[in-house]
């Protein structure tokens, strides 16, 4: 039998050199001073009116941060894109887990699902205008369609695929119907909901920000569409540039909490 | 359960002029099988229905089985896959329904899964995302053990299979052999009369194999349990047991007493001349009973 290898802890610093000074981390930053210098030389040679150079978009950026109306469309974004991820989240899950779990449900809801899947929700972003007008109500529709079927799919995926000794174990040792579901079946379905809720984040992002652009009044979108009619490149770089930024930061927040919850899924060997 | 080898093996000889069903009373004479730790089965049957396309299909896995095991006895099952062995595990554990005849474990009839059975599968089945120590306490919950009570146990039978360094690791951490110790510990902690193992030993390698064939003998040299060995490895089943069933098409066809005395030590019994007559009559028995293949 293998004997207990010795735990040891890195030193912070080491930890740290660790991860700013790699190869990988050399590269990366070698693409992305790459991306940027060919943008800019080609910005400069093509006119802030076509490509708005890097150097440009700095300057636009304090313009459009002295504007003021920065944060009024950033927060109304958010706050659109939180409740549809929600909402999108909790469908998702609930809907996943009944088609993983009632082989009758699965097969009753696939076609319904598999067809909202592929659907461009774009498409139907014009309808949901028409339905609901111009307030909060389509936008918060528009994220939870773009979002809630990657969710749905991925969670039918990972309760379907738990290894079947598991339930069996639990069961031979007693287990009622709703403790493997609870304490065997959900936990082990954890990682496949959290890659559908990381996915989920990203569409909902984009959901909301195509609602806008169509909406052409409000929110980041609204933003882009005044500046991109003014032929101000530089401005829509800078809201395009705020938007990826939203979906960085709300899928690391994801990130952040499945690494929380799945704390033990990857191995702390912390003592209780 | 004595010392001395008998010359000649009577059981051996009439079961291999083909007796189709066994009902030796076991290697542990005047211990009834109604008794705590006894096991009765009796004319057991089951048969699997499957539709595939147009075709509905009947499958008997098992066809009227029935055998005893005396409380703490060591009886393995032995036969080619496919012959039945799984189902008479699942049915004994209270994982799956017999299509007729009765199981009964302590002299009463078993009705779904409980706590004077432990269970050993092939593979494990230790839930990833907990340590070593917390897949035996999740086990326990499961089987209604009162909580204050659970880590205390789980610690206690997680040093009896020699794993003391690895309560706060996890599963993937583990090799194979280590992993199934845990699976053992976990059985063992329900402290249940009868011990059901499915070929526990059947996905490891052959060198983890044989190291943990001598800690179960060691384990079941200190608890006493019943234990129920489905094996496809004859070795093996001569090496653990006091008794070995022969198994073919879903029928037993062979009861053999392994007369060797204990306690026992692979390394010793492997020189013994009567380890080896043993094996080959088994080896026999075996072949035999694949003759009687059906033409299906």
């Amino acid at each position: 039998m293998a004997i207990a290898v010795e735990r040891r802890q890195m030193s912070r610093r080491d930890a740290l050199r660790r991860k700013l000074f790699s190869k990988e981390r050399a590269l990366q930053v070698a693409l992305v001073v790459v991306v940027l210098g060919v943008w800019q030389y080609v910005g400069k040679k093509e006119g802030d009116f076509f490509l708005a150079p890097p150097t440009s978009v700095v300057g636009a950026f304090t313009e459009v941060l002295s504007g003021g109306k920065l944060w009024d469309a950033v927060s109304s974004t958010l706050v659109g894109i939180a409740i549809g991820f929600v909402l999108a989240a909790v469908i998702g899950v609930a809907v996943g887990t009944l088609m993983g779990t009632s082989r009758s449900a699965a097969t009753a809801l696939n076609p319904v699902i598999s067809a909202g899947y592929v659907i461009p929700e774009a498409a139907i972003v014009p309808l949901l205008i028409i339905w609901f007008g111009l307030d909060m109500t389509p936008r918060i529709i528009s994220v939870v369609l773009f979002a809630v079927f990657e969710i749905i799919l991925s969670t039918y995926a990972g309760v379907k695929n738990v290894d079947a000794v598991l339930p069996q174990v639990a069961r031979s040792f007693g287990a009622s119907r709703a403790q493997v579901f609870r304490k065997v079946t959900c936990v082990a379905a954890l990682p496949y909901i959290f890659a559908g809720l990381r996915m989920g984040a990203a569409r909902a992002v984009k959901g909301m920000v195509i609602a806008e652009l169509l909406f052409a009044a409000t929110g980041v979108g609204g933003a882009i569409q005044d500046a991109a009619n003014a032929y101000q490149t530089g401005k829509v770089m800078v809201y395009v540039i705020v938007i990826t930024l939203i979906g960085v930061g709300f899928a690391g927040l994801m990130q952040l909490i499945e690494r929380t919850w799945l704390r033990s899924w990857h191995g702390d060997h912390a003592e209780r | 359960m004595t010392g001395e080898h008998s010359p000649v093996q009577v059981a051996v000889d009439s079961a291999a002029m083909g007796s189709a069903s066994a009902s030796s009373p076991g290697g542990v004479p005047g211990r009834s099988a109604a008794l705590p730790g006894g096991i009765e089965v009796t004319g057991l049957s089951k048969t699997y229905r499957r539709v595939v396309g147009r075709e509905i299909s009947l499958t008997a896995a098992l066809a009227d089985v029935s055998f005893t095991v005396a409380p703490q006895e060591f009886v393995s099952v032995i036969g080619p896959s496919g012959c039945g062995k799984s189902t008479i595990m699942k049915i004994l554990a209270g994982l799956l329904d017999p299509s007729s005849g009765s199981v009964k474990v302590s002299g009463k009839p078993v009705e779904g899964p409980g706590p004077d059975r432990g269970c050993v599968f092939q593979f494990p089945g230790l839930m990833p995302w907990k340590t070593v120590v917390d897949n035996v306490v999740i086990a326990l919950e499961f089987a209604g053990v009162p909580k204050r009570e659970r880590r205390r146990r789980a610690e206690e039978y997680v040093d009896l299979v020699g794993l003391d360094e690895f309560k706060r690791h996890h599963p993937g951490e583990l090799s194979g052999g280590m992993q199934q110790r845990v699976g053992i510990a976990r059985a063992l902690a329900i402290e249940p009369v009868v011990l059901l193992m499915d070929e526990p030993f059947g996905a490891l390698d052959a060198l983890s194999r044989t190291r943990m064939q001598d800690e179960l003998l060691r384990i079941w040299e200190q608890t006493k349990k019943t234990v129920l060995f489905i094996t496809h490895s004859i070795e093996e089943a001569v090496v653990l047991s006091d008794r070995v069933l022969v198994m073919g098409n879903g029928v037993i066809t062979a009861d053999v007493p392994i007369d060797l005395p204990r306690p026992r030590s692979r390394h010793r019994l492997l020189s013994d001349p009567r380890t080896l007559e043993l094996m080959r009559d088994l080896e026999r028995l075996i072949g035999h009973s694949d003759d009687h293949e059906p033409e299906a």
